[in-house]
């Protein structure tokens, strides 16, 4: 389990990163925390001849409000997010999914921006970034593009994102004010990959009923999904574990997952229904209490 | 004499949670593992693995990859052919078949991960590319990727010699099994599935060897469990004069049977170590582990109990079919499984009349080993199902059923229709104790409520016994010619009144070097701060067996307290002859001579060792070294009972582990410390057996599990809060009245948690007697997708 032999690049600035990976193309692998791209490596998985490392490019390392979004700069660790006071404020969501990932040593080196790109649809943070519509900044040499959360991401472990580009950062909305939310994971072992994940939050009028909703599922496809049809379900309708149960009964439908050694299909159907139903009585909890 | 008489008054060690000696070296990172040696001019080895199961090998060009910078040199089957003897552990019965395992396959590969050349290069990355290089020509062959496979193999044969597949049989029938059976009111038949599991240790295999031309000398830094018997394969299988070869064991993180094994790689480093006259590195990485290193269990089970309708169990009847790989693993062999499923079938139940038949099959999958409970587990596994297939069926409380078979108080030894010698012991007690420690009747009442809120509760009773230490009568008497069955010890004086021992059961973290010392101290009246224990080092430990089987402290222990009091006996006698004062009248303690009945000592050991060593006393005792020997007659039986709560969440299928009780009786407690440490630790793993880990491979022999991210081992969030209460019998078969406690955490858990997920979904008439019990199995059984192992209940007629 040694790695194939690469080029090991050490950027200091954007600038330096982009370019580098313009000269070198398909033949270059981005390192972050590498909390995924070095065990491929080692199994030989990944044998990029190139790596360029991002890590002391310092100018990446942030974490901030703008307008209505918190920035997520590639080098924040998903740690940072756990233990983020702008995270706190503005969308504890996050804060939530972030103790889902995988155990403390994994997320003080993974980062949020590397799990983004990297596209496993059954990590945490392709359903946040679906679920609150964020929007993911690319940068080449020939400039910066913003690509939808919607757009991002393609297939198992793939995504819009060129070879010559690299995600500087990723702008999460924050959650409308008074929203419940809730980030429920169905995983073998604590810190496992998600069998099934649901992110939802909601937002509700003075009676009760539902005016805004967002539903996301993680590990149930070849990417992360949207429940589209369960939000427009729920939208207008009043609160009540009737209505999150008849909403639920609609998600089986809309996914279209694969059995692997861990879960066949069937429960990752059955099960995702159950935790986007159980995640909605959280969610409604919140507002109840807040 | 019993071997009691003589053990010394005043124990001050034995029975205290004395902090772990080494503690401190461990937990600073100052431990010395394998890979922690780095030796001048040291290569490294790497082997090219097989992709496939089952291959002819038509031809292998290395030539390019010797091209590659760095690399020493590479080396075949062939290469090897007349240099390295393969692997063949004797079994002496005529049901066994031998097989023959070559350190580098030969004509052929019999299972994917198995090596077929070796690269030997300046560092581990140089030799992982140019092993890219190397190009093998394979014909494939028909892969026989289970059981029934190989059994209907159309005449594909494993090995050439070996008439379908089978490796080994065993028949046992108690002389009134039928007549038992027939007089039955009611039998239930239930199958069962243990999986084939991977005992995962933190530090996987690793050696080192060296080889010095000027005095022809090897040595071998081995994780081995068993050095003096890999010093012998050493020998035999290089033709190498055994007296020039030294195996070291350094610090070990784990070794839970795999690493009591001799390997191939074992082999290879020596011989090419000794053939580059460079020290040789090899370590294995997780994915060697998970492929190569000996998987474990692998049961097919078929068992069915006869009983009258008030709960009595008058028989059981057992057919099991073990998957044991490609080869039998020296120097137990694939025997292993069967023998110990057959001998823990009836536990601490009082059942007269048994019937096993087991076959060990070979398939294309990596060899079987040994791995901590051994057919041990499947005992527990069948007998508790079976008896709560039989409490539901007679629709009686589980508990009252076992209660109903359990052997009460044995006074001094029970004989199992086995054949089995039990320690005396309080069994029934052990059980009543444990459900009280648990507080079954009020889980049972918290049961029934929750149920109302759809809340699934569920309750697993599991009794154990775990035959530890196994002497020479029991190995003789399985045949297994290569396990010796004794261990030994050296306890040495130093010249400052320190005392020095040399114990032949290796350490791999079980905490021996506290234990024996606290051994060694109150044998020998001694401060503990003044005992060293050396361990793990075939040029200063006397011969002995080896650490495995729950061993170390039954024979080595009993070895050292031995060698201890011969040495007290010595150290007096001296001590009368320097003191002119009759030894009956003197006694050792703190370190100290003193005269019996005054207050003051009269001489220290420090200036006892320096007289008797001065040579001015003429003593009898100068030579102040003693070396005794120690082989428990059968086995010194441990027993107790699991009660475990689990909640299954019935719509996601995922099971939380709420409470674990254990009463158990391994005899006298050495360090409760330690003892706790062995019996959480095996829950710890038999709780992966009950619900995460299973090595699976595919129709064509592919391993689907070939890294932790899906061999699943529990972590410690997954591990519950486990209370742990003692009765402590004093075994009558050791010099220490203790008992091993290596393997009952993992002997008895599974059963436990697999009844617990059944119990709490009788409500759906669901049994899961199938392991891992998988959360996809728990909702697709629940929502009627998929077949329940129905208990199969068969009412005699006219009973």
């Amino acid at each position: 389990m040694k790695p194939a032999p690469f080029q090991y690049h050490d950027p200091r600035t954007v600038d330096e990163a982009v370019s580098l990976l313009d000269e070198l193309g398909d033949d270059a692998k981005v390192l972050a925390g590498g909390q995924s791209l070095v065990p491929m490596m080692n199994f030989r998985l990944a044998r990029p001849s190139h790596l360029v490392d991002i890590n002391r490019v310092s100018s990446l390392d942030h974490v901030r409000k703008d307008n209505h979004s918190l920035v997520i700069g590639a080098l924040a660790r998903q740690r940072t997010i756990e233990f983020s006071e702008l995270a706190k404020l503005h969308n504890p969501l996050l804060i939530e999914a972030s103790h889902h990932i995988g155990h403390p040593a994994i997320r003080n080196r993974g980062t949020v921006c590397g799990s983004l790109a990297h596209a496993d649809p059954a990590a945490e943070w392709p359903a946040l970034a679906l679920v609150m519509d964020a929007t993911l900044v690319a940068q080449s040499r020939r400039g910066q593009r913003r690509i939808p959360a919607t757009e991002f991401f393609t297939s198992y472990f793939s995504t819009c994102l060129e070879p010559r580009e690299l995600l500087v950062e990723v702008h999460v909305p924050a959650l409308p004010s008074g929203a419940g939310f809730s980030f429920l994971e169905i995983s073998r072992r604590h810190g496992d990959f998600a069998l099934v994940g649901a992110a939802v939050w909601l937002t509700a009028d003075h009676s009760g009923i539902c005016t805004n909703c967002g539903i996301a599922l993680a590990g149930v496809g070849s990417c992360a999904v949207r429940a589209h049809a369960a939000e427009q379900r729920l939208q207008g309708e009043r609160l009540s574990d009737s209505i999150f149960a008849e909403v639920a009964n609609s998600i089986p439908e809309e996914l279209d997952p694969t059995s692997d050694l861990h879960a066949s299909a069937e429960y990752r159907r059955k099960v995702a229904g159950v935790i986007v139903r159980r995640a909605l009585g959280v969610a409604a909890e919140r507002i109840r209490k807040s | 004499m019993t071997e009691n008489e003589g053990a010394p008054k005043d124990m001050n060690y034995v029975g205290a949670p004395v902090r772990a000696v080494g503690l401190g070296r461990f937990l600073t990172g100052n431990g010395r593992y394998i890979d922690d040696l780095k030796l001048p001019g040291m290569v490294y080895l790497h082997l090219l693995r097989t992709p496939y199961a089952h291959a002819k090998i038509r031809s292998i060009n290395f030539a390019p990859a010797l091209e590659y910078p760095g690399i020493l040199g590479v080396w075949t089957g062939q290469d090897i052919a007349s240099d390295i003897r393969p692997i063949r552990p004797v079994l002496d019965s005529t049901n066994y078949q031998g097989t023959e395992w070559p350190a580098l396959a030969r004509e052929k590969v019999r299972y994917v991960g198995e090596a077929v050349a070796a690269i030997v290069a300046e560092s581990r990355y140089l030799a992982e590319d140019a092993a890219e290089m190397i190009m093998v020509d394979y014909t494939a062959l028909p892969a026989l990727s289970e059981v029934s496979a190989s059994l209907n193999s159309n005449g594909v044969r494993l090995h050439e010699e070996i008439e379908k597949n089978i490796f080994f049989e065993y028949r046992f029938e108690t002389a009134n099994f039928h007549q038992a059976f027939q007089q039955a009111e009611l039998r239930v038949a239930l199958e069962f599935k243990h999986p084939r599991c991977a005992g995962s240790a933190i530090e996987n295999r690793g050696v080192v060897a060296q080889y010095e031309p000027g005095r022809q000398f090897l040595t071998l830094w081995s994780s081995t469990q068993v050095p003096d018997l890999l010093r012998g394969v050493l020998g035999e299988c290089l033709q190498f004069p055994v007296h020039r070869i030294r195996v070291i064991v350094p610090d070990v993180g784990g070794g839970f049977g795999v690493k009591m094994h001799v390997y191939p790689e074992e082999l290879l480093a020596a011989f090419l170590a000794w053939k580059l006259g460079r020290p040789v590195k090899w370590i294995e990485d997780r994915r060697e582990n998970l492929l190569a290193s000996t998987h474990a269990r692998d049961h097919e089970t078929e068992a069915e109990v006869a009983a009258r309708r008030d709960g009595t169990i008058l028989g059981i009847r057992v057919r099991d079919l073990s998957d044991v790989g490609a080869y039998s693993a020296f120097p137990i062999t694939c025997a292993l499984e069967t023998l110990t499923f057959a001998n823990s079938v009836p536990g601490p139940y009082r059942v007269e009349n048994l019937s096993f038949h087991g076959m060990a099959i070979g398939t294309n999958k990596c060899p079987v080993g040994a791995y901590r409970g051994v057919g041990f587990v499947l005992g527990p596994l069948v007998m508790e199902g079976l008896i709560d297939a039989l409490a539901r069926s007679l629709r009686m409380d589980p508990a009252e059923v076992r209660r109903r078979n359990l052997i009460g108080t044995v006074p001094h030894r029970y004989q199992a229709p086995t054949g089995i010698v039990y320690d005396g012991g309080e069994y029934r007690k052990a059980f009543e104790q444990a459900l009280e420690l648990a507080g079954y009747y009020e889980w049972r009442k918290r049961q029934t409520e929750l149920r109302v809120e759809g809340r699934y509760l569920g309750i697993g009773l599991a009794t154990f016994i775990e035959p530890t230490g196994m002497g020479q009568r029991v190995f003789r008497h399985r045949g297994m010619a290569e396990v010796p069955g004794f261990d030994s010890a050296t306890v040495r004086m130093d010249p400052g009144g320190t005392v020095r021992a040399y114990v032949s059961t290796p350490s791999q973290g079980q905490g021996q070097e506290t234990t024996f010392a606290q051994i060694l101290a109150d044998e020998l009246g001694v401060k503990s701060e003044d005992v060293i224990i050396s361990l793990g080092d075939t040029e200063t430990c006397p011969f002995g067996t080896g650490t495995f089987a729950s061993r170390s402290l039954v024979s080595g222990g009993s070895a050292l307290a031995l060698a201890a009091r011969e040495m007290r006996k010595k150290l007096l006698c001296g001590a009368g002859q320097v003191l002119r004062i009759p030894p009956a009248d003197l006694e050792i303690r703190q370190g100290k001579v003193w005269v019996k009945g005054k207050l003051d000592s009269v001489l220290s050991l420090e200036e006892l060792t320096r007289a008797i060593h001065s040579g001015l006393y003429n003593t009898s005792s100068d030579n102040l070294i003693v070396s005794r020997s120690f082989s428990v007659g059968g086995s010194a039986v441990s027993y107790g009972t699991h009660v475990v709560v689990v909640e299954v969440d019935h719509e996601t299928g995922l099971v939380l582990l709420r409470q674990y009780a254990v009463v158990e009786d391994c005899g006298t407690v050495i360090n409760p410390a330690v003892v706790d440490g062995q019996i959480r630790g095996g829950i710890a793993q038999g709780l992966g057996t009950a619900i995460f880990e299973e090595v699976r491979y595919d129709s064509n022999g592919q391993l689907l599990t070939a890294s932790l991210m899906d061999y699943l081992i529990p972590g410690s969030l997954e591990i519950p809060v486990i209370r742990i209460e003692h009765l402590t019998t004093r075994s009558p078969f050791t010099p220490t009245g203790g008992k091993g406690v290596g393997e009952s955490g993992t002997i008895a858990s599974p059963a436990a948690i697999a009844c617990a997920i059944s119990d709490a979904l009788s409500p759906f008439d669901a049994t899961f007697t199938r392991l891992p019990i998988h959360p996809t199995t728990i909702v697709e059984v629940l929502q009627g997708k998929c077949p329940s192992p129905a208990a199969n209940r068969v009412d005699v007629e006219g009973k």
